[in-house]
């Protein structure tokens, strides 16, 4: 009985087990955490290498996402140095590039939220120049007042409207702020994002919330809080991979443009630089009404026709059938297979050929390459 | 602009203390809801005075013989009348006189209320905003006030074509604003020098009328009649609406005593709604049967920070009934005010019999599966010995021969916007002979160029709101189609093929384009006639 005092009841500590709290945050000497939190970061980042991704998945390629950045006086706060401002503007101009790689044929539009009010800072496109000026545009002085989450999803919902119904509709809120002012009933419109299936993911910045943990798992989104700058890009770069369709939606055959890479020889003006010319006599026409376009993919203005090139459209497939993960394995010799640098302590070995490679091989395999030399 | 709704209230032998000579006139006095009237029985004298021009209303102290009511009009003059029913007991008199003292006052607040929301409605006309913002959209952008001018002053496209792209009302911004819980804590204080001052804005003003529907009445009532806005506000911040401990004590200078009922009758009413958890109801799971049966001696103590946490929770369950009366009726049938409205969520958490926290994470996510032959894959291919060696040594050639400036040579293969525009940067920097001259050397001088890029603007435009109304789904877009067609070939007519000034080098994209558009245009009417 004695021992039963001391310890408290036997359910408690069967309990603070599984949670490994002891574990997970260590408390050095000094009695800060961080070094716990750097690992846990590192860990996430190496599961999420090793996650096994779907394969052959209907996934949603065209996909049309908003991007409802918080601009409450909570973003000015110093806990993510330099402050959280700057943090989230650094890795949104990172994942906006990483995004359009990825998803070529993909659109993004910016919504600010600020004082309670939410107001759209871009439209949706798929020029990243566009966004990019917008997104300097916004400083830390203009954060201020509050946030609200549920102007901010009506206003996303108000833009994704209009979309077809082939397109895959997402709207990632980054949130900084612990509370939300809302003029009605938040649930009422988590509802309705639900019913137009509009998947909501959100990325906190501050403590994880409860409105936000419903409305990512009734619009079957994704919901966590980055511990640090480096955990907040590797959130973000969960979201340039395309999500799997859900059943509801329709699948249409679109009409696409595959227009030839040519030089122009009549005079004309394109129209993604109407005010000066043309970047070079070589360009593209629209293979629909004629419009001098100067780079693609792009979506004409005058007849609405998606441009794409051959090459990017099959970027898609390597979502569709991911290099599965490799086995991370213990060698102390032999040679890497793809740039024959010695391999000491860890290797990753492909499933299917058994051959084995270093870290940094792997990561360029997994990242860029997306094929196995040794298959192949 | 008499009301032609029923009276209000009616009431028989009321006399009319006319000023001046002569006997006072009895007759009967009618409440309408934007003016009181008082007819003569006799003659046919009317008295009709609109509300707008009641300023208050005073009755008799209860210890006069006489039962009178007085209004008091806003150039001072006051109109009295005299409650005068023969049958009646002197109760009986007061009763009458006093219902229509409140039926008079009710009918003035809402009176009152209507000219105010009527006056705000009037500044913001939607239509004059509309128009406003219209303009301003034309003159930051000059080339949309070109394409404005060439094309909408021309009746080439309609306005409303024009504006549907350009104006968009929807998904710009939502500015309904929610209540901070703070907002009266968060109000602007200065030390002055008799006390604090406070700032008062119209947003707080507005967010305190939302939160207590009784402030804006005795708003309503009171002000500018009685007292001015800022006695009225110095009254109010004084009041146990500051969330002030004191016990508030019937005052009758004080308007907001009365205030004080109402909020602690409704703040009774709100504590008795409750919200059913069945598994945190200790009253419900209790094991303790016989606590029935045992005499509950103590209550809760008495402290003394009681009335203030009634006030602050009372404080949020208002804000929150405002947000959620607004918006769309909950989903369930009957509407719950307050807490009453998570019930719903309540109930299905209880209903669950695993918590989702602690269960495993599946994903069962709905997926449908893609079926991907090996066709589509890239085919493994095993070259022969001699093609073997032959792509070897043409990728050997390659790396050998390799210089930087390679780097600098087209490359068919880069076709991404960032680095097609680089290097088409660092190309435009040479003079490329092949392709077409750039714009400066199409024409003598600036205006001309100016003028030329007007003209393609117009065409890329007027092909826009063709392509747009492609394909038809409705005699309208199938109406609006054949006009853009017509509109096409017209201007190409007027415009290009007769165009004098402008060599017609210049404009062989924009025949390019409209051809295109009518080509479709006419193989569209060839398969309508089929």
């Amino acid at each position: 009985m004695d021992d039963d005092e001391q310890k408290g009841y036997t359910w408690e500590a069967g309990y603070a087990e599984g949670l490994n709290i002891n574990e997970v945050l260590v408390e050095d000497e000094g009695g800060s955490i961080e070094k716990s939190i750097a690992k846990y970061v590192a860990d996430s980042k190496r599961k999420a290498r090793l996650a096994k991704r779907p394969e052959k998945v209907r996934l949603g390629i065209m996909r049309h996402v908003m991007i409802v950045i918080d601009c409450s006086r909570f973003m000015t706060s110093k806990a993510m140095p330099p402050s959280r401002f700057v943090v989230v503007m650094k890795a949104l101009q990172v994942f906006l590039e990483r995004f359009f790689e990825q998803n070529p044929i993909a659109q993004i539009g910016l919504i600010t939220c600020k004082d309670r009010k939410a107001e759209r800072l871009t439209m949706m496109t798929g020029n990243i120049r566009v966004l990019n000026e917008s997104l300097n545009s916004l400083t830390e002085a203009f954060c201020g007042g509050d946030f609200s989450l549920q102007n901010a999803l009506q206003l996303a919902c108000a833009n994704l409207k209009g979309m077809p119904g082939h397109v895959s509709r997402e709207v990632v809120v980054v949130m900084a702020a612990l509370s939300s002012i809302d003029p009605g009933n938040i649930f009422g419109t988590i509802e309705t994002m639900k019913r137009m299936n509009i998947r909501c993911s959100a990325i906190g910045l501050s403590a994880e919330m409860f409105i936000c943990k419903e409305m990512a798992k009734a619009t079957k989104g994704e919901y966590s809080v980055a511990l640090d700058p480096d955990h907040l890009q590797l959130l973000f770069s969960k979201h340039t991979l395309p999500p799997s369709s859900a059943k509801s939606s329709e699948c249409n055959a679109i009409h696409v443009g595959f227009p030839y890479h040519e030089l122009i020889k009549t005079r004309s003006f394109c129209v993604c630089h109407p005010d000066t010319k043309p970047i070079s006599s070589r360009g593209f026409i629209c293979t629909q009404c004629g419009a001098r376009h100067c780079s693609i993919p792009a979506e004409c203005p005058v007849c609405k026709l998606t441009l794409v090139a051959a090459p990017q459209l099959a970027r898609a497939f390597r979502h569709l059938q991911p290099l599965a993960a490799f086995q991370q394995i213990e060698v102390n010799k032999g040679l890497c297979y793809a740039c024959e640098s010695r391999l000491s302590g860890e290797g990753f070995r492909c499933e299917k050929c058994r051959l084995v490679f270093c870290l940094d091989c792997d990561t360029l395999l997994h990242e860029s390459l997306h094929v196995c030399p040794g298959c192949n | 602009m008499a009301d032609e709704s029923e009276a209000l209230l009616r009431v028989d032998h009321v006399k009319y203390r006319k000023a001046g000579d002569g006997k006072s006139p009895i007759g009967r006095l009618a409440l309408f809801s934007d003016y009181i009237e008082w007819r003569d029985n006799t003659s046919r004298e009317v008295f009709n005075c609109k509300f707008i021009r009641i300023n208050g209303q005073r009755v008799s102290p209860p210890h006069k013989s006489k039962v009178q009511l007085q209004l008091i009009l806003k150039n001072d003059e006051q109109a009295t009348f005299v409650f005068l029913n023969p049958g009646a007991s002197k109760e009986d008199l007061v009763k009458e006189r006093d219902l229509v003292k409140e039926k008079l006052q009710s009918a003035l607040v809402q009176h009152r209320h209507r000219v105010n929301e009527l006056a705000k409605s009037v500044e913001s006309q939607s239509k004059q905003v509309e128009l406003q913002a219209k303009q301003k959209i034309l003159q930051e952008d000059r080339n949309l006030e070109k394409l404005y001018q060439n094309l909408v002053a021309t009746k080439l496209i309609t306005p409303q074509d024009f504006w549907a792209d350009y104006y968009q009302k929807e998904g710009v911004s939502e500015d309904k604003i929610g209540i901070n819980g703070a907002f009266l804590a968060n109000i602007v204080q200065q030390e002055g020098t008799n006390g604090v001052r406070l700032n008062l804005n119209p947003e707080i003003i507005n967010a305190i009328y939302t939160t207590y529907p009784t402030v804006q009445k005795k708003n309503l009532e009171l002000v500018p009649h009685e007292m001015s806005e800022e006695t009225f506000w110095k009254k109010f911040f004084q009041s146990h609406y500051f969330h002030r401990e004191r016990d508030v004590l019937p005052n009758p200078n004080d308007p907001f005593a009365e205030c004080v009922r109402d909020d602690d009758e409704e703040m009774s009413k709100m504590s008795a709604e409750k919200i059913q958890r069945k598994r945190f109801d200790l009253d419900h799971i209790d094991d303790n049967g016989l606590r029935d049966f045992v005499h509950k001696t103590e209550s809760l103590p008495k402290s003394t920070r009681n009335t203030l946490i009634k006030r602050c929770n009372y404080l949020s369950e208002k804000i929150l009934a405002s947000s959620w009366k607004e918006g769309e009726p909950s989903t369930s049938g009957n509407e719950k005010r307050g807490f009453g409205v998570l019930d719903r969520l309540v109930a299905e958490t209880e209903s669950r019999l695993e918590s989702g926290d602690l269960a495993e994470n599946e994903t069962e996510e709905e997926v449908q599966l893609v079926r991907i032959t090996s066709a589509t894959k890239s085919s493994q291919s095993t070259y022969s010995k001699k093609d073997a060696s032959k792509y070897k040594s043409v990728v050997a050639d390659y790396f050998q021969n390799w210089s930087a400036e390679d780097i600098l040579h087209k490359n068919e293969m880069f076709l991404d916007q960032q680095e097609t525009e680089k290097m088409e940067m660092e190309e435009a920097v040479r003079d490329d002979e092949e392709g077409a001259s750039p714009p400066e050397s199409w024409c003598q001088n600036p205006t001309e160029l100016g003028k030329i890029r007007d003209i393609h603007s117009s065409v890329r435009e007027i092909c826009r709101q063709f392509w747009k109304s492609f394909p038809p789904v409705d005699n309208e877009s199938e109406e609006k189609l054949n006009r853009m067609a017509n509109t096409l070939s017209k201007f190409k007519e007027d415009h290009l093929r007769g165009n004098k000034n402008i060599e017609s080098e210049n404009l062989t994209h924009c025949l390019q384009m409209i051809d295109l558009a009518l080509q479709k245009f006419e193989a569209f009417e060839i398969k309508k006639m089929k």
